[in-house]
């Protein structure tokens, strides 16, 4: 019996054999950026680093695939560049106008790089996006970006989700865009809607929150939205939590029944909000405004014939005899939205706000 | 024709439901074939479903064969054929169980290559693994048993991982229910065999069995509780995924397990994979002890150097198949050989068995 056990421990040494690698001597990339200029792809990555002194520069390289610019990257760098941890994949919008179908056949068939991973539009220059990235090592980027998600108003997606949307049918894909402000800091400036796989057009913040009130899961719908009002009167409020249903009645005839749970948080001046008839005329009129605005984008995704709440998907599932071509050419621009939203106003605040 | 089994040797009863969970598990969960999906869409899991319920059947007639009184395979082949085309039956059947063998081996290294190690040699993690197997196979039957215990424990503390896919679902995408027709779901449940393979090793450890009898529906239960495993996960696959990105990803299961994070741990797909490793090793050694057990009721060969001989011809036969297409190939050639082995030779030697104990039985009578 120990002639087996010491054979046995002889065995495990096998794996050694195995390249090793060791954490602070390869490039844990956090960011890549991809480009594209005629029949090139260009990328840039920022990596983490473990020398805190140490300045970084964002690798560049171009190649003539999407996966081949790994090769040029590793000739630049001292140690071997892994993607594992790969949080972001911000893409220019060049490239998001010619086709992201490279990207996600890319990330279908590549084990390494996670599902978690969010896919960004950069409005401004790949590499100065990246190099900013380096601000404030490691995930700078990433951490901004989740930090909208879960709390703010850009709807949850990642490399996951975008390749639900591109491969699924009656549905197109949506990703946040990032831009820059003028003193030089990222921030998130609404969504990018792609048509197949070209980018078609850009939502706004505002938009941005009225799509995710009508795509993402209950519990991360939320965001802020402020408005104005009849009189001139600004209102700002908080959307905590939230409700969705969407039915298709007849053919042609949806209804999205929305309930929504508020914080409310700027208050017109004029009036006392504690008493019930001035909240329930608020309560009215943030409905009203609520259901023309998602009607009036909903009408900019028919005509633009994008479907990025995946309404085709919805249809497919309530009917036996789907057909993705034909709900694309005819029935999708003929639906009638019935917005039907909810408003509760949970909380409104701890002193009175009336003069 | 009587039980050769010492008692000491037997398992009892109730470890069928372990044996019969562990040796269907292997590998079919973690690359269970995505093709079921383009057969029958949102209804796979119906496929599987009837799958699985099917299987009882033949449970049942594997219990029925061999029950009274007891013999394995090999001893139901000479009454059956005779002497020497049972015998000849027999070893047939070391190639069968040899080749699903392989087919968990070479897929489960596969994967380790493709996901975890590109560059570790295939002759490496083979020659690891047989030697674990052999250390394993050596200890015996009841050895075996244990293992399949602790990989019963394994699967289903694996199992509660399906909490995030389905947390993350989408329920439109089941519906409509029932959108297919019966030949396009029993296509797709022909190509879900591959989850299920495995389990037809009872056909020769039922000797060991303590108490046959009454223990009938403890092999069922196994079998039931697999069936709604596999069904659940089925299910969190077709939550999780659009239909057309489904039928585009080669390993649902692992690509499942790419989205759960946690704070301690990012990437939960390499532990995954390596927690496989204690849910497989049973059904792979259970096969192997399969070989040697046959050889060693048709040739009198003892076990022991039977089983270097097996393993060697395994090592030489697993490093040989070293391309991608290869590994494919030998997928597809198992489930299929496995499935007409299940489905055809196993209800025929039913039939066989039943014409003949009917001739017996009138014979006595007159």
């Amino acid at each position: 019996m120990k002639k087996y056990v010491s054979l046995l421990l002889v065995c495990f040494l096998i794996p050694g054999c195995a390249k090793q690698e060791i954490i602070d001597r390869i490039k844990i990339v956090q960011s890549i950026g991809l480009d594209v200029q005629g029949d090139t792809y260009k990328s840039s990555i920022s990596y983490a680093s473990y020398d805190k002194k140490k300045r970084l520069d964002p690798i560049t390289a171009e190649a003539l695939t999407l996966p081949g610019v790994w090769l040029p990257q590793n000739t630049k760098s001292d140690d071997q560049v892994v993607l594992g941890q790969v949080r972001t994949i911000v893409i220019s919008e060049k490239l998001a106008r010619k086709s992201i179908s490279d990207l996600a056949v890319n990330l279908l068939r590549d084990p390494t790089i996670s599902n978690n991973a969010a896919i960004v539009i950069s409005k401004p220059e790949i590499s100065t996006v990246i190099s900013k990235t380096f601000r404030d090592p490691p995930f700078y980027l990433a951490g901004l970006i989740k930090q909208n998600m879960e709390k703010g108003n850009t709807p949850l997606t990642n490399a996951h989700y975008v390749l639900d949307q591109f491969y699924g049918d009656g549905q197109d894909v949506y990703v946040p865009v990032l831009n820059l402000d003028e003193n030089g800091l990222i921030f998130m400036d609404g969504l990018g809607v792609f048509k197949d796989d070209k980018l078609r057009l850009f939502l706004t913040e505002k938009e941005s929150l009225l799509l995710k009130l009508l795509k993402d899961k209950p519990k991360s719908m939320t965001g802020s939205y402020e408005f104005k009002w009849k009189n001139d009167e600004a209102v700002y409020f908080r959307v905590l939590h939230g409700r969705r249903k969407i039915l298709f009645e007849q053919n042609d005839h949806v209804t999205i029944s929305l309930k929504l749970y508020l914080q409310i948080k700027g208050l017109p001046k004029n009036k006392n909000y504690d008493n019930k008839s001035n909240l329930l005329e608020l309560e009215q009129d943030i409905k009203q405004h609520l259901t023309n605005e998602i009607e009036v984008m909903l009408k900019k995704f028919q005509m633009n014939d994008v479907d990025p709440i995946g309404f085709g998907e919805i249809f497919r599932s309530n009917h036996r005899n789907w057909n993705e071509q034909e709900f694309k050419k005819d029935t999708y621009s003929k639906l009638y939205f019935e917005v039907n939203p909810e408003i509760v106003i949970l909380y409104s605040g701890v002193g009175v706000s009336a003069q | 024709m009587h039980n050769n089994v010492k008692e000491n040797h037997l398992i009892s009863g109730f470890f069928v439901f372990f044996l019969i969970f562990a040796t269907q598990s292997g590998i079919g969960g973690l690359a269970s074939p995505n093709f079921i999906f383009t057969y029958s869409g949102q209804d796979a899991w119906i496929s599987v479903l009837i799958m699985g319920l099917s299987l009882h059947i033949i449970i049942w007639m594997i219990y029925k064969m061999l029950g009274n009184p007891v013999k394995d395979v090999i001893d139901l082949h000479k009454m059956i054929f005779g002497r020497f085309l049972g015998s000849s039956l027999s070893l047939l059947m070391i190639s069968y169980y040899f080749l699903s063998a392989l087919y968990v081996f070479r897929t489960y290294i596969d994967i380790v290559q493709e996901w975890v190690f590109p560059n570790i040699r295939t002759w490496e993690l083979a020659l690891l693994f047989i030697c674990l197997i052999s250390y394993l196979v050596c200890g015996g039957f009841r050895v075996l048993t244990g293992l399949a215990l602790f990989a019963t424990i394994t699967g289903l503390l694996l199992f509660l991982l399906v909490y995030f896919p389905i947390n993350l679902g989408n329920l439109s995408h089941l519906m409509p229910v029932w959108n297919h027709s019966i030949p396009e779901l029993l296509q797709a449940s022909k190509a879900s065999y591959g989850i299920f393979i495995g389990f037809e090793a009872l056909l020769v450890y039922f000797p060991f069995i303590r108490f046959k009898d009454k223990q009938t529906k403890w092999a069922h239960l196994g079998m039931l509780t697999n069936t709604v495993q596999f069904v659940a996960i089925t299910i969190s696959s077709l939550l999780y995924y659009s239909p057309g990105l489904l039928q585009r990803t080669l390993y649902p299961l692992l690509g499942i397990t790419k989205i759960i994070e946690f704070d301690f741990i990012e990437r939960i797909e390499f532990i995954f994979i390596f927690c496989w490793l204690i849910m497989f090793i049973p059904s792979l050694c259970i096969s192997i002890w399969c070989c040697t057990r046959i050889l060693k009721r048709v040739t009198h060969l003892q076990p022991r150097t039977s089983l270097v001989f097996v393993l060697a011809i395994f090592f030489l036969v697993v490093v040989q198949i070293n391309e991608k297409y290869k590994v494919g190939a030998l997928g597809d050639f198992t489930v299929q050989v496995g499935l007409y082995f299940v489905y055809v030779y196993i209800p025929l030697l039913f039939i066989l068995y039943w014409i003949r104990s009917k001739r017996k039985a009138k014979l006595n009578v007159a």
